[in-house]
C-alpha cells in the first residue's frame, strides 16, 4: 500500500487540491452561517474543484495500469480490488479536501443535525462517480486522452448545467452552490439524483471494466450511463431552481401572545424582540383602525394570513422592525412573473404608508418607495382616516394580483 | 515516411482536427458558466475556449508514442516531428479562416487558442513529459476560469479568453507556437520518448 502512494501524484495534488478548496469556499455565495444545512451545501459545492482533480487522478491511475499491462497478465485480484487499491490515495486526497472544506465552514459553529449528513454523503458520492468513471476511461484510452478529457469533462458537467433550461437538471450535478436559506430543507430529490448518476456512472465503469467483448461492453456502458441518467433525471423533474423544500413546522420556536410569533429554533434568542416590536406595531395600527395577523412566522407556505418574516440572530431593533413592516406588504403574486403587473405601481407607497403609521421611527429607506411614492402618501395623509384605509384596502388588493389595476392619487396608470 | 505517418497517427490528428473545427463551428458560442475565485461569482467563458484541448492532446499522443524502430531512422524525424507540429497549427488557422469567411468570426478565436495549446502543450511534453505536457494547457484553461474576475486581469495570463482583437493574446499564442515547434524540432518525438521512459522508470 505505501508503494501505492509513493507512486500517486494524488499526494502532490492533495495540498493545492486543499488550497483550492479553500479558495472556492472562501468565494463562496454564503448562506447562513448559522444555519449547520446551508454550511455543509457550500462546502460541499467545493466538488466542483475537488471532482476535476479527483477525476484526472483516478484515470491517471487507470491509465498506468493500462500502461503496465496488469489486463494482460494471468489475473490475481478481480478488477474491483485494483479499482479500490489503485483509487486508495486519490480517495485519501479527496477525503482530506472534503473534510477540510467542512471544517472551514463548519467553524462559525452551526446549528447541525443528523439528517444533514445527507449532503457529505451525496458529496462523497458525487466524487466516487467521477473518479470510478475516470478510471475505467483510463484503462481503455491512452493516459494523454483520459486525463485531459475526465479533467474537462468532470469540470464541464459539474458547472455548466447551471446555464442549461430546463433548471433541474442543475441538481444532477451535486452541485448545491443554492443551498439553504433557513427556511429551507435539502430537498430528497436534490440529494437522492446526484446519488443514482453516480451509481449509474459506477455500473457503467463496472461493464467498461469487464472481459465482455470490446463492442457489447461499450454499449451496455452506454446503455447504464444512460440509464443512470434517466433515473436521476426523473427524480429531479420536479425541483425549480433552488434544490430546496420548505423546512418544517417542527423547528419552530414559539411564544404565545398577542401575536403569537414562531421563529427557527436558530432565531430563539431574537424571540421576545420580535414579539415586543410585533406588539407595538400591532398596537399602533389597531388604533388606525387596521389589523395585523395573529400569527408572526418564519414558516413558509402552510399558513394562510400568517405575519410572515425572516429575521437573522443579530437583527437589530430596527432591523426587526423592517422585517415586521415589510412583511405587511403582499409579496408578488405567481402571475406577475408572467404577466402585466399594475400593482407593482402601489409598493412603495403602500409600504410607505405602513411606515409612516406603524414605526416607531420611520426609517430613512423603505425598500421600493421612490419621491413618487412619499408624495402619494403625503397626498393620501391629507385624507380622512376613513378614506385612508379604503385607499390601504384598495391597493393591498391590487398587490395581490395581476388584474386588478392600483388605486393611486397622484400617479395616473 | 509511411511509416513515420502511422507512427504519428496522421488519421487521428485529422479527425481531431476535424472534430474540434465542427465542435467549436456548432458548440463554440455556448457559454459555460464557471466559478470565479476572483470575482466571487460565475463567468460565463465560451466552450471555443475549451474545445482546442481535444487537438493539444491529440499532438501530444501522437507524438509521444515513438517506435523503436525511429531510433535508427536515416531522416532526421525531430524536424520531421516539428514540421508536424506546424502543419497542425497551420491547417488549425485555415480551418478557423474558412469558418470566418462562412460568418462564424469567433472560430479565429478557437483557431488563435489552438496554435498556443498546441505549442504549450508540446514545448512542455519536450521539457516535462507528455503527461504534464498535454496537463499544461488545460490545468491553465481551468486556472484562468477559475481566477479570471472578468474586468483587471492580465491579459498575457489569461490570454485564452481575450478577444479576437487582442494582440498581446495573438502574441502569447505564436510564441507558444514557435517555442513548441522549435523544442519539438530540436529534440523530437524520441527525446519525448526517452523522457517518458525515463519518468517510468
Amino acid at each position: 500500500m505505501s508503494f501505492d502512494f509513493r507512486r500517486s501524484p494524488a499526494i502532490v495534488l492533495a495540498p493545492p487540491m486543499v488550497l483550492v478548496t479553500f479558495f472556492f469556499l472562501s468565494g463562496a455565495a454564503g448562506g447562513p452561517a448559522y444555519y449547520g444545512l446551508s454550511q455543509l451545501a457550500q462546502a460541499a459545492s467545493a466538488v466542483a474543484v475537488i471532482a476535476p482533480i479527483c477525476a484526472g487522478l483516478a484515470a491517471w491511475e487507470g491509465a498506468r495500469l493500462r500502461r503496465g499491462g496488469v489486463a494482460r497478465l494471468a489475473p490475481a485480484r478481480c478488477e474491483g480490488r485494483l479499482l479500490l487499491r489503485a483509487l486508495v490515495p486519490t480517495s485519501v486526497a479527496a477525503a482530506v479536501a472534503l473534510t477540510f472544506g467542512f471544517g472551514v465552514m463548519l467553524l462559525s459553529g452551526p446549528s447541525l443535525r443528523a439528517s444533514d449528513s445527507v449532503v457529505v454523503l451525496m458529496a462523497a458520492g458525487v466524487l466516487a462517480g467521477h473518479a470510478v468513471l475516470a478510471y475505467a476511461a483510463g484503462r481503455r484510452l491512452p493516459a494523454l486522452m483520459a486525463v485531459p478529457g475526465a479533467v474537462v469533462l468532470s469540470w464541464l458537467w459539474i458547472v455548466y448545467p447551471i446555464a442549461v433550461s430546463p433548471l433541474w437538471v442543475r441538481h444532477m450535478t451535486g452541485y448545491l452552490s443554492t443551498c439553504c436559506d433557513a427556511s429551507d430543507r435539502l430537498a430528497p430529490a436534490a440529494a437522492l439524483a446526484p446519488l443514482l448518476l453516480s451509481a449509474g456512472a459506477i455500473l457503467a465503469s463496472a461493464i467498461l471494466l469487464s472481459s465482455v467483448a470490446p463492442a457489447i461492453r461499450r454499449l451496455a456502458a452506454a446503455l447504464a450511463l444512460a440509464a443512470g441518467f434517466a433515473v436521476a433525471a426523473l427524480v429531479a423533474s420536479g425541483l425549480g431552481v433552488a434544490p430546496t423544500v420548505a423546512r418544517g413546522t417542527a423547528d419552530l420556536v414559539c411564544r404565545d401572545g398577542t401575536p403569537r410569533v414562531c421563529l427557527w429554533t436558530e432565531h430563539r434568542g431574537v424571540l421576545p424582540r420580535v414579539q415586543a416590536t410585533a406588539s407595538a406595531i400591532g398596537s399602533r395600527l389597531r388604533a388606525h383602525g387596521l389589523t395585523t395577523p395573529p400569527v408572526v412566522t418564519e414558516a413558509r407556505g402552510r399558513h394562510s394570513g400568517a405575519w410572515r418574516v425572516g429575521v437573522t440572530p443579530t437583527a437589530s431593533e430596527l432591523d426587526i422592525e423592517r422585517i415586521l413592516l415589510q412583511a405587511l406588504v403582499p409579496s408578488l403574486p405567481a402571475c406577475a412573473r408572467l404577466h402585466a403587473y399594475p400593482g407593482y405601481a402601489a409598493f412603495g407607497a403602500v409600504a410607505l404608508w405602513l411606515a409612516e403609521l406603524a414605526a416607531h421611527d420611520v426609517p430613512p429607506y423603505i425598500e421600493g418607495a421612490t419621491p413618487e411614492d412619499r408624495r402619494e402618501v403625503a397626498a393620501v395623509g391629507k385624507l380622512a382616516p376613513p378614506a385612508q384605509r379604503a385607499w390601504y384596502s384598495e391597493n393591498l388588493a391590487a398587490l395581490q394580483t395581476c388584474e386588478r389595476p392600483p388605486q393611486l392619487l397622484t400617479v395616473k396608470l | 515516411m509511411t511509416l513515420w505517418l502511422r507512427a504519428r497517427r496522421a488519421w487521428l490528428l485529422a479527425g481531431a482536427l476535424l472534430l474540434q473545427f465542427t465542435l467549436s463551428c456548432l458548440l463554440g458560442g455556448v457559454l459555460v458558466p464557471s466559478p470565479s475565485l476572483a470575482a466571487h461569482a460565475t463567468l460565463d467563458i465560451p466552450l471555443r475556449v475549451f474545445l482546442p484541448l481535444i487537438l493539444s492532446c491529440a499532438l501530444v499522443h501522437a507524438l509521444s508514442d515513438v517506435i523503436q524502430l525511429e531510433r535508427g531512422a536515416t531522416r532526421n524525424t525531430a524536424v520531421a516531428d516539428g514540421l508536424l507540429v506546424a502543419a497542425v497549427a497551420a491547417s488549425a488557422v485555415l480551418l478557423g479562416l474558412v469558418a470566418a469567411a462562412l460568418g462564424s468570426g469567433d472560430a479565429l478565436v478557437a483557431a488563435r487558442n489552438t496554435i498556443g495549446y498546441v505549442g504549450f502543450a508540446t514545448a512542455g511534453a519536450v521539457v516535462l513529459g507528455p503527461p504534464i505536457g498535454a496537463m499544461l494547457p488545460v490545468a491553465h484553461v481551468i486556472l484562468v476560469a477559475l481566477l479570471d474576475s472578468g474586468r483587471t486581469h492580465i491579459a498575457l495570463l489569461a490570454w485564452p479568453v481575450e478577444p479576437l482583437s487582442s494582440g498581446v493574446a495573438a502574441l502569447a499564442a505564436v510564441s507558444f507556437c514557435a517555442t513548441g515547434v522549435l523544442a519539438t524540432a530540436r529534440l523530437g518525438g524520441v527525446q519525448i520518448s526517452a523522457l517518458d521512459a525515463r519518468g517510468r522508470r
